[in-house]
């Protein structure tokens, strides 16, 4: 009797099997824990996604493949290449620290504790899936169990209207855009006979004169539901909406872990599988990056720095903007030869992304422990009360924008240019080189905002800006307050100083906290020294750029 | 599977083939009904009878497995849920009024567009194939067991994790609403 | 495996069967029901059109606004239709040679995932009726 089953690689799948088990151990656990051992659950989250990165590294040869078919040719449908691992190690780290991030919000706003890690580790558990998937039918499963954790996360916040007003509009948004990649499958299965990426390739070569045009339509459904967890330009207005109303941490898992869920779905899709088709998905792909960068920077640019969560806005379009970057190297490689050396840039930017992105949100979640209301004005003079915080996120601003001394983001950015000029789109690498400097206005005006000095309005904020400055009770003076430098947080004679002089001349804000939590410095720090070691040293992600990832 | 027209042909339907076609035009109007109906329960019941039509095409087709699905899945228990949603709501028994939005004629533009596009395009592609329905049954259980569970396990156990956390957000968002809605008095409407 | 397949023949008969039992059923209500309309006498009286509740005049309105338990229920009730429609193809297949253990786990897997949401609903109180 021969065995008919697959045999599991169970090294291969480790890294997202470790994800979902701790989830489950999470929720489990959750049930028979007093609630003042709850905290002790996040700790276990974090444990968990570290063991999941550690899990990588037996893998690093990039040779691994599992569930593959018992018949035929042997397609499988679980690869851990070079591709998958680099995506998975975005994932888990992105993961990581959002779980870093996550600690003290689920205290603070009380939200329950089991059900948010379980649902932030199945959701990673899924982005984790999808880049190793290489069927369709996984690729749509993985996705799903990516995004649909993700709206129960973003409707968590008790009783906020907005929050489960953003939590539905998201839901059903995300639904269509599902339903109609699942249409798109169906009919490239119809032309093709297969799900499995490499025979749908094959397939889509030759595919009968009669079915050209169902093959053709199916390719382009199947890339909306990827397009539009990517959040990109007509598959984007989710986004402001649910990044405000959710839990801070929660919108930077979206800006991060979401996008990269979005981006391997649709490299994996065009590279792989519809590349017969470059012509039909290498124009729309040019088309969408091009939009999506000009709308996200265009309404970037109009936020107004007083209104309330507007730093929250503004990182929430600017995502839309930098994704509209993540999709240019997947529309050169609609052009090029090689299509598959191509997708190494996006990877590259995405891992400096990453950790630039989640870093400048860990700022906005330590400036919120002060000022909660997420408005950029917030943010003016942070320098003078809080040096290193202020330093660090004008780092964070640097990289995302593309200046020195933020290398690693410039680099990742010109890795990004070459593959449009390389591929013969000269009016992308155009369109982009007008959105980065559109970019740069906004980032650096925030930059500039973090510097001012404390009491005299600068040039660089706005009227409105200065507007509430005046009318606000004037920030706290240099010497006073300096609560959130990261390692000298809990010095107990800084801290009650600052508690006085803080009430004295800020009756408004809410009181200081008596030390910045240390989960939060320890993601700050952690993203600061990320971003710093890829700036030292940017061949560590830009070797993905050169050569192939599969 | 798929086999080009040589002893079939549109003048000379066979049993399976007239039955499909009924059932299709009962099915149709069942749906459309279901979104013209000015009653929101009987659209709920319209739609029962939509796909239990599908239901009956799927069998015609020999996609056993699938036509048992779709009536122990959306028949029966899709549609409690939504007439359970329904019954959250405070829409009325009877007719409502208010049922028509005024974005109407843009979604009948939007229906027909989409409807015209995928029927020119599915019919165009199929129009000479035929499924060979005397050889052995294409869709029964065991068809379905022997690729499910020697192929495609994996996505299958991702799904469960799919599942559970399905329930585990519902619960937990449904539990928040109701904590949140108990107390406060029933806002008035009409 | 191929022997167990049925042939197509066999289907049609089999389902024909059914689908003459529906039509049949269907017939038999539109007849009763048609016969009725046809022979009864119709004079309708205002109290005629009233809800019969008991014999007593009803009270508010027809609609009840349900609790959102309910809905929950029929959540759950959905989500293990799902698990059990896997069962179906998984008992045809998982005593077969080949099959074995393998299969046997990974069933279990799924349902144990889905046993842990149904553990989770126990605890949280969302089963019990108070």
């Amino acid at each position: 009797m021969t065995s008919l089953v697959q045999s599991v690689d169970w090294v291969a799948v480790a890294p997202v099997l470790v994800t979902a088990l701790t989830g489950l151990a999470v929720l489990v656990t959750d049930l028979f824990l007093a609630p003042r051992h709850k905290p002790l659950l996040g700790w276990v989250t974090i444990a968990g996604l570290a063991l999941a990165a550690l899990c990588l590294i037996p893998l690093t040869d990039g040779d691994r493949a599992t569930f593959c078919l018992t018949t035929g040719d042997r397609q499988c449908s679980y690869v851990a290449d070079h591709f998958a691992l680099a995506v998975q190690l975005l994932v888990v780290g992105g993961a990581l620290l959002t779980a870093l991030l996550s600690v003290t919000t689920v205290r603070r706003e009380a939200l329950p504790a089991g059900e948010y890690w379980f649902l932030l580790l199945s959701s990673a558990a899924g982005a984790a899936l999808l880049p190793a998937s290489r069927d369709l039918a996984t690729l749509i499963v993985a996705l799903e169990v990516a995004s649909l954790p993700a709206f129960a996360l973003v409707g968590l916040r008790r009783g906020d209207r907005g929050s489960a007003e953003a939590a539905l509009k998201f839901f059903l948004s995300s639904v269509v855009a599902t339903a109609v990649s699942l249409l798109g499958v169906s009919f490239v299965y119809a032309a093709t006979g297969s799900l499995h990426l490499d025979t749908v390739a094959g397939g889509l070569d030759d595919v009968d004169p009669r079915l050209n045009a169902l093959a053709a339509l199916g390719v382009v459904l199947t890339l909306v539901g990827f397009a539009f967890k990517l959040a990109a330009v007509p598959f984007h207005f989710w986004v402001p909406d649910s990044y405000v109303g959710a839990p801070l941490p929660v919108a930077a898992y979206l800006s991060v872990v979401g996008k990269s869920a979005g981006f391997s779905g649709l490299a994996l899709v065009t590279v792989v599988a519809f590349r017969p088709y470059a012509d039909t998905w290498g124009p729309a792909l040019a088309v969408l990056a091009a939009l999506t960068m000009t709308t996200g920077n265009v309404a970037a640019l109009r936020q107004r720095p007083d209104q309330p969560a507007s730093a929250v806005r503004l990182l929430a379009w600017s995502s839309v903007g930098q994704a509209g970057y993540l999709l240019v190297p997947l529309a050169a490689a609609g052009y090029h030869d090689d299509p598959e050396e191509m997708v190494g840039a996006t990877v590259a930017y995405a891992l400096m992304y990453a950790v630039v992105n989640l870093g400048a949100f860990a700022v906005v979640a330590l400036v919120a422990e002060n000022r909660p209301g997420h408005r950029l004005t917030d943010h003016r003079a942070l320098f003078s009360r809080n040096p290193l915080a202020a330093l660090t996120m004008g780092f964070f601003l640097l990289c995302l924008a593309g200046l020195p001394p933020g290398v690693i983001g410039l680099f990742a950015k010109v890795a990004v240019f070459r593959t449009a000029v390389d591929s013969g789109l000269g009016w992308l690498a155009v369109v982009m080189a007008v959105n980065v400097t559109i970019a740069l206005y906004y980032y650096l005006k925030w930059t500039a905002l973090l510097f001012a000095t404390p009491t005299t309005a600068t040039p660089t904020t706005t009227p409105a800006a200065r507007a509430t400055a005046t009318t606000a009770p004037a920030a706290p003076t240099p010497g006073t307050a300096t609560p959130g430098a990261p390692g000298q947080a809990t010095a107990p004679t800084a801290t009650g100083s600052t508690v006085a002089g803080s009430t004295a001349t800020a009756a408004r804000e809410p009181s200081v906290p008596a030390s910045v939590p240390h989960p939060l410095t320890a993601a700050i720090a952690l993203a600061a020294a990320l971003g710093v070691a890829l700036s030292g040293a940017p061949q560590l992600i830009l070797r993905l750029a050169s050569g192939t990832l599969f | 599977m798929i086999l080009t027209a040589e002893a079939n042909g549109f003048l000379s339907p066979n049993g399976v083939e007239i039955v499909f076609l009924l059932v299709g035009v009962v099915t149709l109007g069942a749906a459309v009904i279901t979104v013209t109906t000015r009653q929101l329960v009987h659209a709920a019941l319209w739609l029962v009878v939509a796909l239990g039509g599908l239901a009956v095409e799927y069998l015609l087709l020999t996609a056993e497995f699938i036509a048992w699905v779709q009536v122990l899945i959306y028949v029966g228990s899709v549609v409690v849920l939504l007439l359970f949603g329904l019954m959250l709501t405070r829409a009325p028994i009877g007719r409502s009024p208010d049922a028509d939005s005024e974005n109407r004629w843009v979604a009948l533009a939007v229906a027909l567009a989409a409807a015209a596009t995928l029927v020119t395009v599915v019919a165009d592609a199929f129009r000479s194939t035929w499924i060979d329905l005397d050889r052995s049954v294409q869709g029964s259980p065991e068809v379905t067991g022997e690729s499910l569970f020697r192929h495609w396990v994996l996505p299958f156990e991702a799904l469960s994790v799919l599942l559970l956390a399905a329930l585990v957000g519902a619960i937990t968002l449904s539990r928040r609403r109701g904590a949140d809605d108990a107390p406060a008095s029933p806002k008035q409407e009409r | 495996m191929g022997a167990t397949h049925h042939v197509a023949a066999d289907y049609f008969d089999g389902y024909s069967v059914v689908g003459l039992v529906a039509v049949v059923g269907v017939l038999f209500v539109a007849v009763a029901f048609g016969a009725g309309q046809l022979l009864r006498p119709t004079a309708p009286t205002p109290e005629k059109l009233l809800t019969y509740e008991c014999g007593v005049d009803p009270v508010g309105e027809d609609w009840a606004h349900t609790q959102i338990r309910y809905y929950v229920y029929a959540f759950l009730y959905v989500i293990f239709a799902i698990d059990a429609i896997y069962l179906f193809p998984w008992a045809t297949v998982f005593a077969a040679d080949g099959f074995g253990g393998t299969t046997l786990v990974e069933m279990f897997v799924f349902i144990g995932f889905l046993a842990v949401g149904l553990l989770y609903a126990w605890k949280k109180g969302v089963l019990e009726w108070t």
